[in-house]
């Protein structure tokens, strides 16, 4: 039996095994969410988008990273969890990147539905604008 | 390592990757500070932090000393460069 301060030592000697952020691949996924962004502007999407765009870009981005990250997870479960614990973590992990990803899920679809149907209505089937995204 | 529960250890790790998601998307927020993108990125931040302290807040009490410990330098870092005021 251990006292109070023995374990909040332990307690902060397992927290301490931290997930390292990995700046690089976060600002790939920002430089992915500003291409969307981008991309969209350039093509002519109104002005009035930009709250829209902006999230769906950011979300977009995000889901990007995220399932790379959650496909990590999952090889790693499977090529080296060989004990209980590092199944527990690898487990946790994918948990916290599920979590990451249905939060974007349901962030992004109204502003993609949105932006989307914005697309279709200045397609080449769509209005009399003729494919001009700038009626 | 019997000092926290299967549903603590659970709930540390996730912290642990909230924590590194919060500084993932700073540096995101960092690139684009006068983009667009800022304010979704910093709306995503404040929802973690959020859901960071509820995490926390299920803990036992020694898990949750020892988060609340280990997150008080990103968390007062983000509200002294970040936090707008009305806004936590």
């Amino acid at each position: 039996m251990t006292d109070n301060g023995e374990q909040t030592a332990m307690a902060q000697e397992a927290f301490a095994q931290e997930i390292e952020a990995d700046l690089n691949q976060a600002r790939r996924v920002a430089v992915m969410a500003h291409n969307v962004v981008i991309r969209l502007k350039m093509m002519g999407l109104p002005a009035h988008f930009e709250g829209d765009l902006a999230q769906m870009g950011t979300d977009l981005g995000d889901l990007w990273g995220a399932q790379k990250e959650f496909t990590d997870s999952l090889h790693d479960m499977m090529k080296n969890s060989h004990d209980w614990d590092a199944v527990g973590d690898s487990l946790v992990d994918m948990r916290s990147h599920i979590d990451h990803i249905a939060w974007h899920i349901e962030s992004v679809r109204e502003p993609l539905t949105r932006i989307a149907e914005y697309a279709y209505s200045n397609g080449a089937c769509g209005d009399e604008s003729g494919g001009r995204a700038d009626s | 390592m019997d000092f926290t529960t299967p549903a603590d250890r659970i709930l540390l790790r996730t912290v642990s990757h909230q924590v590194k998601r919060v500084q993932e998307h700073l540096e995101a927020m960092q690139r684009d500070a006068h983009g667009v993108e800022y304010d979704p990125w910093k709306s995503e931040v404040d929802q973690i932090w959020k859901a960071t302290f509820e995490r926390i807040n299920e803990m036992s009490p020694e898990p949750q000393r020892a988060a609340l410990e280990m997150i008080r330098e990103p968390w007062m870092m983000y509200l002294s460069h970040y936090a707008v005021p009305g806004n936590q």
